[in-house]
């Protein structure tokens, strides 16, 4: 026994755990390193930004927002105003990225004419050519910092730059794009929706929503060209802006729809006709009944509507055979809107839950 | 004949102890290198995101913050008006009171002037019962719903809040914890931008002992003084910033903290919500749910973010983390026991082929392994059997493993959202890297062979968890 040694290793053994142990000690002092060297960096950066911020934040001020009777066109901007921006920034890069990021952080909280001040001090100084390079030679997220720069900031000759990148393959830098595409155009700026094959995201969604609610005075598109869009996210995006914006010209398209839509498309579609106050297409509507009944959130949608189309004694008895649907939230829903319409009380011993449905709806507590 | 039956197993152990230690530092490793990329495309790609956008816009889904609280009578006033103030535009609050024995629910009736309502509940998930629903009489309070009933656990509660609730998600959190007032617009973003849907996502989440509390609002970041929260925030570094960053990469992430957790309402309800039979339901939960997408052929995600979303009181003293990582330990062995069935099967896909494999062998069985490789070890050295040049040169490689891991946590958190900005913090860390593998690992080990032992004895409670409350301080 006593020859034997369980954890007997040779003396190579122990010399390569030793060397993989002190790589690993170089690992984590690399670490510790660069750590260090990142906050004086980061310390030293951000005094250093702080001062350049102030001095570019008082002569942007100076020049948009104070020196208003100057009127800038395309091609004179007060060379004397960008003389003394230049001038803080000289030739450092990090200077001029942090103009830019003033320029667009003041473009988004202005309109009118300081707005297009912000934009002529961008392609007055040049930066567009600091941004277009970006986009061609730098990283990913110098290229995804470019195109915001480029689309916050107006840069109008960028849609031909931008084209190349619609069907980009890295998917944020293609989302970016056409949103900017979609912000630098200035008719069919949706175009991009045509060719669509891939879900458009409720963020993306968002964000085009976003900039037809902020911008009134561009041409909105009608949005029925999408609602037979094979890709379902854009016909039901279509219908949610139709809902929107109030396009009252698309009800016939949206009524349409109704019989050959389904799940959430088919929602999307009762939803509008909701907003519209669509009462005329109440009998439409109440054709879905078998489309309700298999399918409890379509019954909950389709109730919430009737309910603020109802008018006739027809309307209210259709509402009331949901008082009795398998879904509690269905039966709520059709509770809430019975109550708001005084229709609640007649009919509330249907239902073994009835009286507490009958409370809640008539609770003004509980009234969304 | 004795003696090569020794060498035999001797050597079988130590090939076996070798492939093992190997396996998980390699895991480590790889699951390390996942995060970095998924960290730099997750900073990428929000670095300059308007969530004004968010905040504003009819298209965000519907949220429920459901709070569950049992006996927050001190801090229940502040702690409500916190999240009641969180920036999101489309979401309520739902406190559950767990059957407290303190006054809980009459603060809350008398601070938030709240009236018994006739709520017709569905209880599509079997819970204790519940007593009354409340409404605030006052406008300014409209989005809070206060749900009194008898005392059934956090999962219990968690259960009512998700029968209570109308809407889209469902966000599950401490009552106790301070949620950063974007918090919700950061969580609730990935929801939305997916192209898979996204049933679930988790934050990091982060130690607040020390920091300065003003009303439920977090007001200045500080590095805990004490030495065991400063073990705890670099434990926290590595899992959050090495190892759920990583797993979120994979589409394998099984936990999502208890803290602070956003779900689709409707995948949890559909999944049996949470289960009150273990005292680890926050992961119990996403697993479930994972079965329940897998079981159903239903395409699917479990996202992480990076940003530090909510802040936590770690316990204090070695008594009171020692329950709470006993607790852990119960909690993680229940969940892989409830699931045994997706154990390296295929049809679970990454959460059965790689999560779950991953979770038993190097979650749970390694303190087991630490634990019998020690007993090993006193084995050896009883007989006079250790060659102590290999012993100190691979005691130096473990160490030095562990080192170079915490210097890497604390880099990404630098790298990425560094909220310790003082220099002294940095050594400090350092210090406590150094510290760490002597000082605090091995009683992690002890509290999780602890947890197995009392699991097999039939332990089910949470165990009281004392809490010193943080640095507060009042607006003058």
């Amino acid at each position: 026994m006593a020859g034997l040694s369980t954890l007997y290793a040779s003396t190579a053994s122990v010399d390569i755990l030793i060397e993989a142990a002190l790589f690993l000690l170089t690992l984590a002092l690399i670490c510790v390193i660069i750590l260090f060297g990142s906050r004086l960096v980061k310390s030293r950066r951000l005094a250093d930004d702080a001062e350049v911020n102030a001095k570019l934040s008082m002569a942007l001020q100076k020049i948009i927002l104070i020196d208003d009777t100057t009127h800038w066109t395309e091609s004179a901007a007060p060379q004397h105003r960008l003389v003394e921006l230049q001038d803080i920034v000289g030739k450092s890069k990090r200077a001029q990225q942090l103009l830019v990021d003033q320029l667009v952080s003041m473009r988004k909280n202005l309109s009118g004419e300081y707005a297009r001040k912000v934009e002529l001090t961008y392609t007055g100084l040049r930066l567009h050519k600091h941004s277009v390079r970006k986009l061609k030679r730098g990283s990913r997220v110098q290229q995804l910092q470019a195109v915001r720069e480029m689309a916050a900031l107006r840069y109008l000759p960028a849609r031909s730059l931008l084209q190349e990148y619609l069907n980009a393959r890295y998917s944020v830098l293609r989302d970016e794009c056409r949103l900017a595409w979609m912000q630098l155009s200035r008719e069919d700026s949706l175009a991009f929706l045509d060719t669509m094959q891939e879900p458009l995201t409720l963020w993306m969604q968002m964000q085009i929503l976003d900039h037809f609610s902020k911008n009134t005075h561009r041409q909105r598109p009608l949005f029925s060209r999408w609602y037979r869009h094979p890709e379902t996210t854009v016909a039901q995006f279509a219908l949610r802006m139709t809902a929107h914006f109030l396009q009252y010209d698309s009800v016939r398209d949206v009524v349409a729809l109704l019989p050959v839509a389904q799940g959430d498309l088919l929602r999307a579609a009762i939803h509008t006709l909701g907003v519209l106050e669509a009462s005329d297409f109440s009998q439409e509507l109440m054709a879905l009944t078998p489309a309700a009944e298999a399918d409890p959130q379509t019954a909950r949608v389709l109730v919430r509507v009737m309910g603020k189309i109802a008018h006739t004694e027809d309307h209210y008895e259709f509402l009331q055979q949901f008082l009795t649907f398998p879904d509690h939230a269905v039966r709520l829903e059709a509770a809430m809107v019975l109550g708001r319409h005084g229709k609640l009380s007649s009919v509330s011993a249907r239902q073994d839950d009835a009286s507490s449905l009958v409370a809640h709806a008539l609770e003004p507590l509980l009234q969304s | 004949m004795i003696e090569s039956l020794f060498h035999f197993l001797s050597s079988f152990i130590n090939g076996l102890l070798f492939v093992y230690a190997v396996a998980i530092a390699l895991g480590y490793l790889m699951l390390a290198a996942l995060a970095q990329s998924e960290m730099r495309r997750y900073i990428r790609k929000n670095m300059s995101v308007d969530y004004r956008v968010l905040l504003s816009s009819p298209l965000a889904p519907s949220v429920s913050l459901l709070a569950p609280a049992y006996n927050e009578g001190v801090t229940i006033i502040d702690n409500v008006k916190s999240l009641l103030s969180i920036m999101y535009n489309n979401y309520d609050v739902i406190v559950i009171n767990d059957g407290s024995k303190d006054d809980t629910l009459d603060k809350l009736i008398r601070g938030f002037d709240l009236r018994k309502v006739p709520f017709s509940l569905d209880n599509k998930i079997l819970t204790k019962p519940v007593r009354g629903i409340y409404k605030s009489t006052n406008r300014a309070f409209r989005k809070l719903t206060v749900v009194d009933k008898e005392n059934g656990g956090k999962a219990d509660a968690l259960n009512v809040g998700l029968n209570v609730s109308d809407r889209e998600l469902v966000a599950c959190i401490d009552v106790d914890c301070v949620i950063e007032s974007d918090a919700l617009l950061k969580m609730v973003k990935p929801f939305m931008e997916e192209k898979v849907p996204v049933i679930a996502t988790g934050g990091v989440v982060r130690i607040a002992n020390s920091c300065v509390i003003e009303e439920g609002r977090l007001i200045e970041v500080r590095l805990p003084q004490s030495l065991i929260a400063r073990f705890q925030v670099l434990e926290y570094m590595r899992a959050f910033l090495l190892g759920r960053m990583a797993w979120s990469r994979l589409n394998g992430l099984l936990l999502i903290s208890g803290a602070f957790g956003l779900f689709r309402k409707d995948i949890a309800v559909r999944a049996g919500g949470y289960n009150h039979k273990t005292v680890g339901e926050d992961m119990e939960l996403v697993v479930r749910m994972r079965r329940y997408m897998h079981t159903h052929r239903l395409k699917y995600k479990v996202s992480f973010i990076p940003d530090p979303l909510c802040w936590t009181e770690a316990p204090g003293s070695y008594s009171i983390l020692s329950r709470q990582r006993n607790r852990w330990t119960r909690g993680t062995i229940e969940t892989l026991q409830m699931h045994r069935k997706i154990f390296l099967n295929p049809r679970f896909g990454i959460t059965g082929m790689l999560s779950y494999p991953y979770w038993y062998f190097f979650e749970f069985m390694a303190p087991l392994v630490e634990f019998l490789g020690l007993l090993y070890f006193g084995l050896l050295v009883a007989f006079h059997l250790v060659n102590w040049n290999f012993f100190f040169a691979l005691l130096a490689l473990v160490y030095c493993f562990a080192l170079f891991f915490s210097s890497l946590a604390l880099l990404t958190e630098e790298l990425s959202y560094y909220k310790y900005t003082q220099k002294r913090d940095i050594f400090k860390m350092i210090l406590t890297a150094l510290l760490e593998p002597f000082v605090f690992h091995p009683r992690t080990v002890y509290w999780a062979l602890r947890g197995n032992y009392d699991l097999r004895k039939g332990k089910k409670s949470w165990g009281e968890m004392t809490r010193q409350g943080f640095i507060q301080t009042k607006k003058k």
